[in-house]
């Protein structure tokens, strides 16, 4: 699959670093082919993160996520999804890779600075919650 | 007498082609702006109300310090494009942004922005925001 969903979370955007991981993006050769900035409301939060429900950092991350503006991308480029898991690094940002986006603007498991899509199908699902218009 | 033709001639011929001048002038200043402008015109028309509560801006640049910001304002606001600076704390190498308008359709902020960048040579992107 061509496709894959990206979102800048609040952590990084809060830092400033929403054009930081844009050239990143560009630079590794993704074409962004929708993008837009919004503040989730805790409903888009929940129902975004339905598959998280039953687990303990749920109520966490739901707050996390609506603390501040997120930018979401539809990212495109021949096998996204990997391309862009392999782009943001490890979940850990402690634990990713020099050079990752993770390592160079997340703090920690929760505040790694980005989303990205872990499969085609979810990245079917996740662009069409955020671009269905 | 043959003189005063050829002086009558040259001159002619000299305004002829200043008139050609100006009109070359004006085609390519109609070709390169009008868009912008009539976009423009359109979107600040728009009573705020109207504009619901999701709207398309132009990021032209980013810049570290004000002064740079302000250049590229300047150079908007020649092509009659009011753009704005946006403070961006956090990062101290990109903290002023410098966007313009406030769209009501992709299409039209695209286009828009096409023309900034084939004109003025700014790597710009549409931002769609939504409030």
């Amino acid at each position: 699959m061509k496709n894959t969903l990206a979102i800048i979370k609040p952590d990084a955007m809060k830092k400033g670093h929403l054009e930081d991981i844009r050239k990143d993006i560009l630079d590794n050769g993704f074409d962004i082919v929708e993008e837009k900035t919004l503040n989730l409301s805790n409903e888009q939060a929940c129902s975004f993160y339905d598959i998280h429900q039953d687990k303990p950092f749920f109520d966490e991350l739901v707050e996390f996520m609506t603390s501040y503006e997120c930018h979401v991308m539809k990212l495109e480029k021949e096998d996204a999804v990997v391309e862009w898991r392999n782009l943001m690094g490890a979940t850990d940002s402690q634990k990713a890779d020099a050079g990752t986006i993770r390592q160079k603007y997340g703090t920690d498991i929760s505040m790694n600075a980005t989303h990205g899509s872990d499969s085609n199908d979810n990245a079917h699902k996740e662009i069409e919650f955020f671009f269905n218009d | 007498m043959i003189k005063y033709s050829l002086l009558i001639i040259s001159l002619s011929s000299t305004l002829f082609s200043q008139e050609l001048n100006d009109e070359w002038l004006n085609t390519t200043l109609e070709k390169s702006i009008p868009e912008i402008v009539v976009n423009t015109a359109e979107v600040l028309n728009q009573p705020l109300e109207q504009q619901k509560n999701t709207y398309f801006t132009i990021q032209v640049a980013a810049k570290a310090t004000f002064a740079d910001a302000e250049e590229v304002v300047k150079i908007l606001n020649n092509y009659n494009l009011e753009a704005f600076i946006q403070k961006n704390d956090s990062n101290e190498k990109l903290k002023y942004r410098v966007r313009y308008g406030s769209f009501l359709s992709k299409e039209d902020a695209s286009m828009t922005a096409k023309d900034i960048k084939n004109e003025l040579g700014y790597d710009c992107w549409v931002d769609k925001i939504e409030l």
